[in-house]
């Protein structure tokens, strides 16, 4: 075993380039001085009491850059929109059923589901109280989804509840929008009442919790889609070729 | 003492990092990446981002490495001579 | 001995050498392993990379979480939120963006049987 075909010279050449890039950009990264970031944020830590949500994260995510959140959910769709194409070209499906996983694993799995079904939807509602929102809850749900077709894989998610959850929160998201544009003159204005007395409370913070209850809703379709899409590639695989 | 813990957190994280590039077994690397996420919630809870430590304790230790997995099985697990 | 870990400039120091470290190590692992499987791992390295440096540098010793409870009234002495929720959402879109990759690898493998990176050249002639 001798040294060269264990570590060869391009390896070599390459973990040399590699240091020598990471010593000058951390000396770049070196000279930056941390405050000069400070402006924006400053300001929306100021702004943040009057929009009535206690977690300034959801803020920034929901009200202050709400429209940035629209263009991430689309480029969501488009990914989420990319798997399913290319996994559903040449799916195959097969007349054998699929064997069921021991019972044990069924059971468990439907009595767990409701539980983490129930956490992922306090996780998106809490959204602006407490660390958590849409993304996190949508994603907590699908990995209940996911729980259940490890366990049952001839379960089926109806695609057509799924599309239209999906499709029907995304235009009233945009919806929400263009209201806040007729009723306070910029888009995504804060048109539902939000006194800043009732801070803490569940409701609270006015089309805060009701776009980050929108953007739960879409985030978790489209994740459940990719994982339903993995696993049955991957059941389909397991018995349709042996 | 904070400082302390980040750094040997950082430590951590990057030999996992390493051992996930260099393992051979495609499977071992990808349950290494999964203790990349897991270092990185501890830091960004050091780092009072609750809510990015939220997201990436479901996302980066939990569907990724489930994405990981699922996907694996349809390509080869030997790793290819170079 | 331990106060000079205390400091903020230290722990920026700390966040500035290991993420880098950590995302050169995932270039590395891009610029050398064949596998596609493999380098779709060193991707997803490169990028927990940036998030840990993004909202490491923005952390200072005695700031707080940005969310307000019984104890805390006011939005002051808090860490920059916007750099938080930047993260927050390009953490779920690059799950997305990972299955993506691997959904074209798993078609790639069904029509070709291989998965070197290297023997990719069916657009040559």
């Amino acid at each position: 075993m001798n040294l060269k075909k264990v570590l060869p010279l391009k390896h070599i050449v390459l973990s040399l380039l590699s240091s020598a890039l990471l010593l000058s950009v951390v000396g770049i990264l070196m000279q930056v001085k941390t405050d000069m970031f400070k402006n924006v944020g400053a300001i929306y830590l100021n702004l943040n009491m009057q929009t009535a949500a206690a977690n300034a994260v959801t803020s920034v995510v929901t009200f202050f850059r709400g429209i940035d959140t629209v263009g991430e959910v689309t480029v969501l769709f488009l990914a989420t929109s990319g798997v399913a194409l290319m996994l559903s070209a040449t799916q195959r499906t097969c007349d054998k059923v699929v064997k069921q996983e021991s019972f044990v694993l069924n059971a468990g799995s439907k009595l767990l589901l409701s539980v983490i079904i129930l956490f992922g939807v306090y996780v998106i509602i809490h959204g602006h109280l407490s660390p958590g929102g849409g993304f996190q809850g949508g994603v907590v749900i699908a990995t209940a989804f996911l729980l259940l077709f490890l366990a049952n894989p001839n379960m089926k998610l109806s695609h057509g509840i799924l599309t239209l959850g999906e499709s029907l929160s995304g235009a009233t998201y945009v919806l929400v929008v263009i209201i806040g544009l007729f009723k306070m003159n910029i888009l995504l204005g804060n048109f539902l009442p939000h006194p800043i007395g009732e801070i803490g409370e569940l409701i609270s913070g006015g089309i805060i919790p009701v776009v980050y209850i929108l953007v739960g809703i879409k985030v978790g379709s489209e994740m459940s889609v990719i994982v339903e899409y993995f696993v049955k590639e991957d059941y389909y695989k397991e018995v349709c070729d042996a | 003492m904070i400082g302390l813990i980040i750094l040997f957190t950082f430590l951590a994280v990057i030999a996992v990092a390493l051992g996930a590039i260099l393992s051979k077994d495609i499977t071992q690397s990808v349950m290494l990446f999964m203790g990349v996420g897991l270092g990185s919630v501890v830091l960004f809870f050091i780092f009072q981002a609750p809510d990015v430590a939220l997201t990436e304790a479901v996302i980066g230790t939990g569907l990724s490495t489930a994405v990981f997995l699922l996907g694996i099985r349809h390509t080869s697990q030997e790793e290819v001579e170079s | 001995m331990l106060d000079f870990f205390n400091n903020t400039q230290t722990i920026h120091m700390i966040i500035i050498i290991g993420s880098m470290a950590l995302f050169f190590i995932g270039f590395y692992g891009i610029a050398t392993q064949k596998n596609l499987v493999k380098v779709l791992v060193s991707f997803d390295i490169m990028e927990s990379a940036l998030f840990l440096f993004f909202i490491g540098l923005h952390y200072q010793v005695g700031l707080v979480a940005p969310i307000v409870d019984k104890n805390l009234k006011t939005f002051t002495g808090m860490v920059d939120p916007v750099p938080q929720a930047m993260i927050l959402t390009t953490i779920v879109i690059g799950l997305a963006v990972l299955a993506l990759g691997l959904s074209f690898g798993i078609e790639y493998y069904k029509l070709t049987g291989r998965n070197d990176i290297s023997k990719m050249n069916e657009l040559r002639d």
